[in-house]
């Protein structure tokens, strides 16, 4: 009978059930101290899995909550509004309820450059804000930037090598308010630079690593004061950020924001509207921006229905033609004339007013009618400039209309503010003095139109009927000028403007809760405790087991005891009952101590994060969270998963006779009847083919599929092997010479690894099975190298990626673009060469594996025709059905018309797969919820999704589709180069430094990829590091399983004493077997997983760490024959005698 | 007034080749206060007929009658109760609880019930006293000689007053003076407990104490001494 440890005499006269299980663990507490810490690695790994969640979640909030500061909502437009907006709205009713603050600022993209190490940062955030900013977060400086400094964060000082009292280069895209891609808009010189003194160098903490969207990786930031980017952009008490704080302590509520909303009022100023009254007695509504917004007209039309609106398109026309003679540069209005005053009438030569247009018809005023020698009923043509340019190119247009009258020129038609407002065109005093964004010939100029410029300024020459002119001129940008109306009379401008009621977030004017979206969003996009689960699998099993094969020892080494309960009358359950009781205890020990470690292993597991695996991570922010519900989930789900284990070791205890237990066996009679069968072995032979046929098919696939394929085939090959050996053990060796030939004990070693064929192949299946897993995944991990630069790879051919700062209007893949970017004659010979395709950018958060925060509105890229045309990258699931869209996927972003449902316009998108799946969440066919840009929701629906492709974390667009959710979306800011055959370093170095002030920053597809595949690479490592700790584990069950098997033994080994045995020799023999099992399984696991990773690496598709796994399994083979000296020493440390008498 | 009648009980085991029969058609029949010795060379299946009479084996065939029931057709838990009831057991190894005290150990068959009714303890006290261990309750079995632990063992046999007492070469470890004294205490308590009494025994001198005696030979009974 085992002694374990000094019992406790019980108290005489009482005796009951707990009493017995109470005296049962106090004297077996060795072996129960075993199984409770096999049960506390179980629950040490399920805790320490979920402090691992609970640590990524709460460092993810801590930051944002850190970088945040108090700023709750925070609105960015493309306006610049009165900087004293931020005071009417903290003065507005409402918002002192859940606000404390409001503070303007100007918040824009930089780019900032060390002239002294001539190294420059792109992606820069530059805020511009006054001292009340720094009051809303920790982490600011001393002395915050006057006009002419600039505080850095240190990330932005150690990447361009400067120091506190260096000057530097900031860099920032001028405020037009006529948009660039517009034929009127500016396209060079759209650059303000700024040379500042470093004030200050600060952390990367609280506010020194502000960011609006949500990432763990370090933003650049820059701060200047207030008045100097208004002074740089030329907007002098302007802003274009509100930030607004929230009452400290108070969680931000969806009531909050909608409080904010309430009480938000811009003004018409803030819009940039005005409405002015005219001496001629209409009222004017009009914009500094050139064309007034679609939601302005919408709403004046609904705001002045009883004041007769009167919509006004003026547009530049080159040049008026007919007969022969022709007029340049003359403004031209399309307008629907009316009789009525104020609006009306437009007089005629005839003295009558001049009726409606219309739509091929055109009237001029008497001037341009008599230069031209016009009358009615001639043919007029206009020249124009197509309202959208294309990559910064206008291009000419052409409309002829029958002359239908001649307008005089008086009154209305003598009204320069028919035309809006150009600045360097309209407010210059000669025609000859225009600065146009536009190509001008200066010397078509004649005196008599400076005459008319003189005397009438911007009065239009010509008018067209509204339709026309809507039809001709029209961008996505507006279509209108000015809307005229006629008020009631008495009523005074400021009434007028205040019935103008415009919804701030069709304007652009939308707060976004970026606390509370980003507390959503610190969830995270991967679960890190499923994760961590998933990676520590095989410890947990491992775990199990061994809490499985040591209370089954435990069991064992009971039996004569449960024999005699059973023979003294007590009922099976009630014994199962007996023993389950002291395992509950043993395995709630185990689990409260595992919580305790399982602290210790989250721990553990954050420093490789923060260090081996930081890759996964990008960089080493996490910090140890404890929440207590996850500890008390541990303690539960190690504790219940463990009993169910325990329970499941007794449940075979009723087979076993009462003389079996009596005589210390545990188990059902050991003898087996040696059978052969031949069902296993051809089993295992169609494994082998099924597996031949996978392994040939492999190389037939491509990526993920081929790696699948070569896996099944390994894991075929490994369950063939098994059947086979455990055919081979059942079968039986009977060969009685066996033991007179060569290596006679290793033989009988290996006949005694036979005797229980089951549980032989499962402890060689386990470790087998653990050790292919562990090195066949290597075929998943992903090399871009291996994936190829071809077109259909993942970079579709192209070898650089590129962001800009600002927007780049020129096209970079023509000498005339390149040129008026300023190349040098041999870079633009160079690139004259590569293919460089531009997309339009919607900046949004970034949703690639990068990014451990969970996207809301991710970055959406608009694909140019072109791109699509072309064609290229590597594709998965589409949903291409017709014969061009299955060839080239892209075509499926071409819908005629956006679909609506529900109101809803929805757009065709494509997206990396990973993204999809990891980060949204989201799977072919479903629909993306965004917002446009003004706030009115929109869909986009998954079409098609890229494979391992350089597109990770955008979303993908057509340009067309682009441009109806993103209007003011001006210029192109990603770019994609395929330098052919031209030298990689050269092309991206010549498109730097010249691009430099656009902040261009290029990067190599293949270092893109890298990044992104670093991510997954580093979770199989992970899972392979941690798989190799279970097997690890493992092999201490497998010596506890050799331990079993020497007690059940005992009595044959003692009698191989008795007849002349040493011990040392017994203690050999129990070693080789435990051997045999240990090195099969390793074997077997090895050799299963080389033929699926072998030839899938040899094809160049994988990339394996042999180095680290060798490393691995040689450690797992060191320890586990270690673990073996267990059973050895159970064998040396037998009793002669009591063994013998058993037997 | 309690019967035991066993009848045409075999018992055979399967190997590769035939079937070992070890039991071949046994039959006997006992009343209370009767005591029967069955003697054989090692291997002959003594041991079997006892743990088949006890119930702790099933017979292959022939049928076995206690108290007038039949217990193998009774359901696990049934025949436990059952066990529970009729039937002490001493063994040659007397199986003592190695951490239970010796008082708990004898109280052990009362555990059946759940806890031990304090006229069971009363009962177990009053056992101990007659095997003579009243001054060891609280000792461990680690703590008593071989004779005091088989006194132990006798004493747990007959705490639940069974009808039926059953010892398996209850003096097979004990030196030939213990042997004895034991022996006797096992007919003086089945005399008092009017108990019927099998033992199993290579001892001819312990044969010789009981009122019967049959000795199993190649599966059968050969002879019978009243």
């Amino acid at each position: 009978m085992p002694v374990d440890s000094k019992p406790q005499p019980s108290s005489a006269g009482t005796f009951s059930l707990g009493k017995l299980i109470a005296d049962g663990l106090r004297y077996h507490l060795r072996t129960d101290i075993a199984v409770a810490l096999a049960v506390m690695a179980a629950s040490a790994v399920l805790t320490g899995a979920l402090l691992v969640g609970d640590s990524m979640r709460g460092s993810l909030r801590h930051l944002l909550l850190d970088q945040l500061g108090r700023i709750d909502e925070v609105l960015v437009t493309d306006h610049f509004f009165r900087s004293e907006l931020a005071a009417d709205l903290a003065g507005r009713p409402g918002f002192e309820e859940f606000f404390s603050a409001a503070v303007p600022a100007i918040y824009a993209q930089a780019t900032v450059e060390n002239p002294d190490s001539d190294l420059r940062a792109a992606q820069v955030t530059a805020i511009g804000a006054d001292t009340s900013f720094w009051k809303l977060g920790s982490g600011g400086p001393k002395q915050p930037p006057k006009p002419g400094e600039i505080v850095l964060n240190e990330p932005l000082a150690r990447e361009i090598g400067a120091a506190v009292g260096d000057e530097v280069l900031l860099r920032l895209g001028s405020a037009s308010q006529i948009p660039p891609d517009s034929a009127l808009g500016r396209k060079t010189e759209t650059i303000r630079n700024r040379r500042l003194t470093i004030s200050a160098i600060i952390p990367a903490e609280g506010l020194g690593r502000f960011a609006l969207s949500p990432s763990q990786i370090v933003p650049l930031d820059a701060f200047v004061a207030l008045e100097t980017l208004q002074d740089a952009l030329e907007k002098p008490d302007r802003a274009n950020a509100l930030f607004v704080a929230g009452r400290g302590g108070l969680d931000p509520t969806p009531e909050a924001h909608a409080a904010l909303e309430k009480a938000f009022q811009p003004t018409l100023a803030d819009y940039g509207l005005s409405i002015d009254e005219h001496k001629l007695g209409y009222v004017q509504l009009s914009s500094d921006r050139m064309l007034v917004e679609p939601p302005v007209v919408k709403a004046a039309h609904k705001a002045f229905a009883a004041d007769r609106p009167q919509e006004i398109f003026t547009y530049l026309a080159n040049t008026i033609a007919s007969g022969g003679k022709e007029i340049p540069y003359s403004t031209i209005t399309a307008i629907n004339f009316t009789d009525e005053p104020p609006l009306g009438p437009f007089v005629t030569t005839d003295g009558k007013p001049a009726a409606a247009l219309a739509d091929d018809e055109i009237a001029l005023n008497t001037w341009a009618a008599d230069d031209l020698g016009a009358k009615p009923g001639d043919d007029v043509t206009i020249t124009y400039f197509e309202p959208e340019s294309t990559h910064g190119k206008v291009i000419e247009a052409k409309a002829t209309f029958r002359l239908r009258e001649i307008v005089m020129l008086e009154g209305l038609a003598a009204d320069p503010d028919l035309t809006p407002s150009m600045p360097g065109v309209t407010d210059q005093l000669s025609i000859g003095d225009w600065d146009p964004p536009f190509p001008f010939e200066s010397n078509r100029v004649r005196d008599k139109d400076e005459q008319y410029w003189d005397e009438y300024r911007t009065t239009p020459k010509a008018y067209v009927s509204l339709a026309t002119g809507q039809r001709l001129w029209a961008s996505r940008f507006g279509d209108t000028t000015a809307v005229r109306f006629a008020p009631p009379s008495g009523q005074t401008v400021q009434a007028q403007a205040d019935r103008l009621k415009l919804d701030p977030e069709a304007m652009g004017f939308v707060f976004r809760p970026v606390k509370r979206l980003g507390l959503e969003a610190s969830r995270g996009t991967t679960a890190f405790d499923g994760l961590f689960i998933g990676f520590s699998l095989f410890i947990m099993i491992a775990s199990l087991l061994l809490v499985a094969l040591l209370f089954r020892l435990c069991i064992e080494q009971r039996a004569e005891e449960i024999g005699v309960l059973r023979t003294v009358g007590l009922r099976h359950r009630k014994i199962v009952a007996v023993l389950a009781a002291e395992g509950a205890v043993i395995t709630a020990v185990g689990s409260l101590l595992g919580v305790a470690v399982g602290v210790g292993y989250a721990w553990l597991m954050l420093v490789g994060l923060k260090t081996w695996w930081v890759k996964a991570i990008s960089t080493p922010f996490l910090e140890l969270y404890v929440a207590p519900l996850s500890l008390v989930i541990g303690f539960f789900g190690g504790l219940i998963v463990s009993l169910l284990t325990v329970l499941w070791t007794l449940r075979r205890l009723k087979r076993v006779s009462i003389r079996r237990l009596l005589a210390g066996q545990a188990a059902e009679d050991r003898w087996v009847v040696p059978k052969k069968s031949r069902d296993t072995l051809w089993a295992s032979i169609v494994m082998l083919v099924f597996a031949a046929v996978a392994g040939f098919s492999a190389p037939f696939l491509s990526g993920e599929a081929q790696a699948g394929a070569f896996v099944g085939s390994g894991a075929l090959v490994l369950c063939a092997a098994l059947l086979f050996l455990w055919n081979r053990m059942r079968a039986g060796a009977t060969s009685a010479t066996a033991i007179a030939s060569s290596l006679p004990i290793a033989r009988l070693a290996a006949r005694n690894g036979a005797r229980n064929p089951s549980r032989s192949v499962l402890s060689i299946g386990l470790i087998a099975a653990a050790s292919f897993l562990i090195v066949a995944l290597s075929a998943f991990r992903l090399d871009p190298a291996a994936l190829g630069e071809g077109r259909d790879s993942g970079s579709g051919g192209f070898s650089l990626v590129a962001t800009s700062d600002q927007p780049i209007y020129q096209n970079l893949d023509t000498p005339a673009g390149r040129e008026e970017l300023g190349f040098a004659a041999d870079a633009d010979e160079a690139l004259d060469k590569c293919e460089i395709s531009s997309l339009r950018v919607e900046s949004g958060d970034d949703a690639s594996c990068l990014n451990l925060y969970q996207a809301t509105q991710p970055r959406i890229l608009g694909v140019p025709s072109e791109l699509m045309d072309r064609g290229g990258f590597s594709w998965g699931a589409t949903q291409a059905k017709a014969e061009a869209a299955v060839e080239n996927p892209w075509l499926l972003l071409n819908p005629e018309i956006p679909a609506q449902t529900d109101g809803v316009a929805e757009y065709p998108a494509i997206v990396d797969f990973n993204t999809a799946t990891y980060s949204l969440h989201k799977g072919l066919g479903d629909t993306i919820e965004i917002t446009d840009a003004g706030g009115s929701p929109a869909r986009l629906r998954i079409v098609g999704f890229l494979k391992n492709s350089i597109f990770q974390g955008d979303l993908l667009v057509s340009e067309s589709s682009f441009l109806k959710l993103f209007p003011q979306a001006n210029g192109y800011r990603f770019f994609l180069i395929d330098t052919q055959n031209e030298p990689l370093p050269e092309v991206q170095q010549s498109l730097e430094s010249t691009l430099g002030d656009f902040g261009f920053d290029a990067e190599t597809t293949s270092g893109r990829l890298a990044n992104f595949f670093a991510v997954q690479n580093t979770y199989l490592s992970t899972f392979q590091s941690l798989g190799g700790l279970g097997l690890l584990l493992g092999t201490f069950g497998l010596a506890t399983v050799q331990l079993r098997s020497v007690l059940e033994r005992r009595g044959e080994l003692a009698l191989m004493r008795a007849a002349g045995f040493r011990r040392t020799l017994l203690a050999r023999l129990v070693m080789i077997e435990n051997t045999l099992l240990l090195v099969g399984g390793l074997g077997v696991g090895i050799l299963a997983a080389l033929v699926a990773v072998l030839p899938h690496w040899l094809g160049g598709g994988a990339s394996v760490p042999w180095l680290s796994l060798a490393a691995t399994l040689g450690v797992v083979l060191v320890v586990g024959l270690a673990a073996g000296l267990f059973a050895v020493r159970a064998t040396l440390r037998a009793e002669l005698i009591p063994a013998l008498r058993e037997e | 007034m309690a019967e035991l009648v066993v009848e045409e009980v075999t018992k055979s085991f399967p190997t590769r080749a035939e079937p070992l029969e070890v039991l071949r058609g046994i039959s006997c029949q006992l009343s209370s206060g009767d005591s029967l010795a069955v003697t054989g060379p090692s291997g002959c299946g003594k041991s079997t007929l006892l743990h088949i009479i006890g119930t702790l084996d099933t017979p292959t065939s022939g049928s076995v009658a206690l108290d007038g029931a039949d217990p193998f057709a009774l359901s696990e838990p049934r025949l436990a109760d059952f066990r529970n009831h009729k039937i002490g057991f001493v063994f040659q190894d007397h199986h003592l609880l190695p951490q239970c005290s010796v008082l708990e150990n004898v109280l052990l068959p009362t555990l059946a019930d759940g806890h031990a009714h304090p006229e069971s303890v009363a009962r177990a006290r009053e056992l101990l006293d007659r095997v003579g261990l009243s001054g060891r309750l609280d000792h461990l079995p680690a703590e008593l000689s071989g004779g005091e632990r088989q006194r132990t063992a006798i004493a747990r046999a007959l705490v639940n007053r069974p009808v039926l007492l059953l010892a398996d070469e209850p003096t097979g470890n004990l030196d030939r003076d213990t042997a004895e004294s034991v022996a006797r205490l096992l007919l003086e308590l089945k005399d008092q407990e009017s108990a019927m009494l099998v033992i199993v025994t290579h001892s001819l001198a312990l044969a010789e104490m009981l009122e019967r005696r049959v000795e199993l030979n190649a599966g059968r009974f050969e002879t019978t001494t009243v």
